[in-house]
């Protein structure tokens, strides 16, 4: 049997498929212009996002979309998408010519820049050694305490109030390339286009609004905890000592602003243990008396001290009842206490 | 160190020397070291250089990990060798993927894992020097014909990164080493099959339990057998291996041991044990706290348990290699050792036991593989796609020209021509899709419906229908499941947990019609033809038999739709006279009895398990017009059986003819021709075509 004669057979197997015209295309679609949100705009900023069929990294990239800001409230847009299969290479290597700019993504690090990476490698194109911002971990730290939706189009919406108008789903976005590819319509593209654009927009809107909050000085409990973490997380121990301070005892957040404090204070070389204090109360919080004994210890000396937060922490963790698995933490706390009271013995005799 | 065997400074030399190398020696004459030693050079010298070492199991990889690191320290070499499985730890993979030196994993894990993130793995691939692929024989049938397509993507990946390594390859005894390499890898390595490495006196006994009644062939499980002799060596003092077939044997197996020899520690051994458990069960059989072991072929391969003396197979394995194998896990150390294998009343246990000559003095089987199966080869054309898109001008293995295959998938929807080149055209992760332990196009997923919907098992299409129709009862872990509802279109089976004492065994009705003559010849008085055959078959009914006394309970009706299949088949059509001293309404009975006794020898013929092939018989086929027996090759395109069966023809016959002639019941017997009655005008059937 020849194998044209096999492979018909085969087919008689197969469920669907059918053939597609081959048309002439254009090796890259762009798409270019303006946008002007209504919202303060962060110079020097490269606002980076990307459409792609799937999660997986031989999948394709479909668009890769663009956005600076050309004046304080005027967005500047490039997108860019391979007219077929055989051109995404040549997207890369226009998309991603090297800028001076601060390359700006929402969730990039782990899917944006690692694709790109990825296709880059199998088109051989070089990826820049781009300076690197990805807005979602500061996102989550200034704002993922008030247990909103962290998703561009939600917290663009509940935070910078943006209101997009209805356009293609994000699950969409596979059939409409497609779709695209089968029948050359340049509609499906432009469907895919504008949902990168509303996420370009919602990106830039959001980093300006993010500069705003971590920079305001007058800001309430919730934000300045927020502020805190920010400053924490990127290795200023002195602006977020100042950012936790603003959260007053009577909030709710003001025990973990207190822990967070605490660990604030020991990366600046300050006192930690009045911070520390607050993060024992009002719930129980054994890791935060083992903390407090350890600087009361270390800070002050005051050993007494240090071996009643020991007490309070082992009475803390009975009272959390997960005798389990706190069991490794109950030890530590018990280790601590032993120590400590040969001490007392030791300075006593 | 000290000195290298002969066949290993060869197989040393041969690879740094730049070739490609395959051992064929012994279980236990050092193959390993073979391979090792130019790779670990390589990292001596500072040259760099990545290996990736293939193995059939997690487990292997695991077991070689620890002597390959051992081996680097004790020549002081340093360099990252590490596993690379479903077990490494999220944190460990990158930095395996960016500087491991030494991977070693599976053909599975390259397959789903690697290949289709190669861009992670470009520095690997780049620098890749050495594929190692150790058990080589293990690659064989549908999982060596995934392989072989495997090998084809790492190699397509390899050139594009600019890398051409060598490929080291170790294998127990075959009959076509070479050629089997040649059709895995697309290379033809330099084969060292003179092993150097002593070996101690063997002495391996074939028994054949004893009648239960005089003439009727008929014997008691070889499992009775087997442990007895088992628990007389372990009361003895000699450590001991007990091969048994499945693993509910086992645990069976191992019961039955523990409570004749209390004071000796036995260990059970199989696959479904966590990893952890099997890592101790081996070291405890390396040090020698543990003095025998109870296992499926999981401990065929080459897992270092150190030394046993004594191996007991309950039952014949389905292959000659697979009988070396297991075998050779007694007296690893060049010292005497005994193996016994207890027959069992199996058409072909039974044929060996009477020609033991066979298994001494036979040359092994032949591994086959058919890497361009079309089933297996069209799903990792896609595969590659996804990871590479195709220029018309490649080629993939040795499949020539690929332009009708990649405009068929094209044509399909998987593939997308653009510039010249096809691209991978779905949403989709194509790896997903293709078991590689698996020729059928897809399996239907046991749903465990008691446990909120969990999967707990698969089964392969082709097999739904019997294994998992409505009130099968489906067996998994040692725990049996009723079949609520198989649902074929979406592929899954409902099940909930049962206390049944019973088993369901489906009929089968098959119809086979010949797509294709490629090839006949005369045989006797009839003829032996070989083409592509299309197998209909539908499920009818069922029996309960009970699980302790293989009673039947009763039976039910099927309700399924009929399915098809193409592949590959062999054909042996007798004259219409053949039959014509048999009554009419013995004719299919008699023609059935000679196809029981064809099948059953096939197992002997190709290297490959019993229900590898599957046998229909037909009194007056539509196609040949005669009485006709089919065999063929239970895998959708096949994997090269039937083929084989039909250049092995005569033997084949000779040795069926012999096997009814031979067996000592009177009017036939489960071991020859399946059933009692009309022996003898099976054996006449049989006999008129030699």
């Amino acid at each position: 049997m020849s194998l044209e004669d096999r492979l018909e057979a085969f087919r008689q197997r197969q469920k669907g498929g059918s053939s597609r015209p081959a048309g002439t295309r254009p090796a890259l679609l762009t798409w270019e212009g303006r946008l002007a949100p209504g919202r303060p705009l962060r110079p020097r900023r490269r606002y980076l996002d990307i459409e792609t069929t799937g999660f997986y990294d031989g999948l394709p990239v479909v668009l890769i979309g663009w956005a600076w800001a050309e004046a304080q409230d005027t967005l500047h847009f490039w997108q860019g998408s391979p007219g077929d299969l055989d051109a995404e290479g040549d997207l890369l290597r226009e998309a991603l010519k090297g800028g001076q700019s601060v390359v700006v993504t929402y969730n990039g690090t782990s899917f944006d820049l690692p694709r790109l990476r990825s296709r880059a490698v199998t088109w051989d194109v070089t990826l820049p050694d781009w300076e690197h911002e990805d807005l979602l971990p500061t996102a989550r730290r200034l704002y993922g305490h008030r247990h909103i939706a962290l998703g561009l189009s939600s917290i663009g919406r509940s935070l910078c109030g943006i209101n997009r108008p209805p356009d293609l789903p994000g699950e969409g976005i596979a059939e409409n390339a497609r779709l695209f590819l089968e029948t050359g319509e340049r509609a499906f593209m432009d469907e895919i286009a504008a949902h990168n654009r509303h996420d370009l927009l919602a990106l830039a809107v959001l980093d300006g609004r993010m500069a705003a909050d971590i920079a305001d000085a007058a800001a309430g409990p919730d934000l300045a905890f927020g502020q805190g973490r920010v400053h924490l997380a990127a290795g200023r121990p002195e602006e977020a000592l100042a950012a936790f301070s603003r959260v007053p005892d009577d909030s709710p957040l003001s025990q973990r602003a207190g822990a967070m404090a605490g660990r604030a204070a020991r990366l600046a070389g300050r006192m930690a243990a009045d911070h520390l204090a607050r993060a024992t109360r009002p719930l129980p919080a054994p890791r935060a008396h083992l903390e407090l004994a350890r600087a009361l210890e270390r800070e002050r000396g005051d050993v007494e001290g240090a071996i009643a937060a020991c007490d309070a922490g082992i009475t803390a963790l009975s009272l959390l009842g997960d005798m389990a698995k706190g069991a490794p933490l109950m030890a530590l706390l018990e280790r601590r206490r032993r120590r400590l009271v040969r001490l007392i013995g030791r300075r006593r005799s | 160190m000290g000195e290298v065997y002969t066949h290993q400074a060869q197989a040393v030399e041969a690879a740094l020397a730049g070739h490609d190398v395959l051992q064929v020696t012994p279980t236990a004459s050092g193959k390993t070291l073979g391979f090792l030693l130019p790779i670990l050079d390589q990292l001596a010298r500072g040259e760099g250089g990545r290996s990736l070492l293939l193995f059939p199991t997690k487990a292997l990889a695991q077991d070689q990990l620890a002597g390959a690191r051992r081996l680097a320290e004790l020549a002081g070499i340093e360099g990252l060798i590490e596993t690379y499985d479903g077990d490494t730890p999220p944190g460990l993979r990158r930095s395996v993927e960016l500087g491991g030196h030494l991977v070693l994993t599976n053909p599975d894990m390259l397959h789903a894992a690697l290949l289709p993130h190669h861009t992670k793995w470009a520095k690997f691939f780049a620098d890749l020097r050495y594929v190692v692929i150790d058990e080589l024989h293990v690659y064989r049938g549908v999982f060596g014909s995934h392989v072989a397509n495997v090998l084809r993507r790492l190699l397509r990946l390899a050139d594009h990164y600019g890398s051409h390594p060598a490929v080291l390859m170790a294998s127990a005894t075959v009959a076509n080493p070479g050629a089997l390499a040649r059709h895995l890898t697309g290379r033809s390595p330099v084969v060292i099959d003179e092993s150097g490495a002593p070996e101690g006196e063997r002495l391996i006994a074939i028994l054949n339990p004893p009648e239960l009644l005089p003439g009727t062939n008929t014997r008691p499980a070889p499992l009775g057998l087997a442990v007895d002799i088992a628990a007389a060596g372990l009361a003895e003092g000699v450590p001991t291996i007990l091969f048994v077939k499945s693993r509910r044997m086992v645990e069976l197996a191992y019961r039955r041991l523990s409570e004749k020899v209390p004071k000796v520690r036995v260990a059970p051994y199989r696959g479904g044990y966590l990893p952890n458990e099997r890592r101790r069960i081996e070291a405890g059989l390396r040090s020698g706290q543990l003095k025998g072991v109870v296992s499926t072929n999981a401990l065929e391969l080459g897992v270092d348990i150190g030394q046993l003396d004594l191996a007991v197979l309950a039952g014949l394995p389905p292959s000659i290699a697979s009988t070396w194998q297991q075998i050779g896990r007694s007296g690893r150390r060049q010292m005497a050792s005994m193996s016994v294998i207890v027959a069992g009343s199996e058409p072909r246990d039974q044929y060996m036991a009477r020609h033991p000559d066979l298994f001494f003095g036979s040359p092994v089987e032949s591994a086959l593989v058919n890497p361009d199966n079309l089933h297996v080869l069209l799903a990792h054309l896609g595969a590659s796609a996804f990871e590479m898109p195709f220029s018309p001008d490649e080629t993939f293995g040795g499949t020539g020209d690929l332009t009708t295959l990649l405009a068929f998938l094209a044509d399909g929807g998987v593939l997308r021509q653009a510039g010249g080149r096809y691209f991978f055209a779905q949403a989709s992760f194509p790896a997903k899709d293709i078991s590689l332990r698996t020729g059928a196009e897809s399996n239907v997923v046991i749903v465990d419906t008691s446990a909120g919907g969990r999967p707990i098992g698969e089964v392969d299409r082709p097999s739904a229908p019997t294994l998992v129709h409505d009130q099968a009862i489906y067996m998994h872990m040692g725990r049996t499941y009723e079949v609520l509802r198989l649902d074929l279109e979406e592929n899954k089976a409902y099940v909930r947990p049962t206390e049944a004492t019973y088993m369901t065994d489906a009929n089968l009705a098959v119809a086979v019609s010949v797509l294709r003559q490629d090839a006949t010849r005369a045989t006797g008085g009839g003829c032996v033809s070989l083409g592509d055959v299309r197998l209909t078959w539908l499920a009818t009914i069922f029996k309960k038999i009970h699980l302790e006394t293989g009673e039947n309970l009763g039976w039910g009706r099927i309700e399924l739709p009929e399915d098809t299949m193409h592949t590959r088949g062999v054909w042996l059509t007798w004259p219409d006279g053949a039959l014509a001293e048999v009554t009419a309404d013995r004719r299919f009975a008699a023609l059935s009895g000679a196809g029981h006794a064809l099948s059953g020898v096939v197992p002997i013929l190709t290297m490959t398990a019993p229900r590898d092939v599957g046998v229909s018989s037909e009194v007056h086929s539509p196609f040949t017009g005669h009485p006709t027996v089919f065999l063929y090759d239970r895998v959708p395109g096949g994997v090269g059986l039937a083929d084989q069966i039909y250049r092995q023809g005569a033997d084949l016959i000779s040795m069926a003819s012999a096997l009814v002639s031979e067996c000592p019941c009177e009017s036939g017997c489960p071991s020859c021709i399946g059933g009692e009655g009309l022996k003898a005008d099976a054996a006449r059937l049989l006999a008129s075509l030699t």
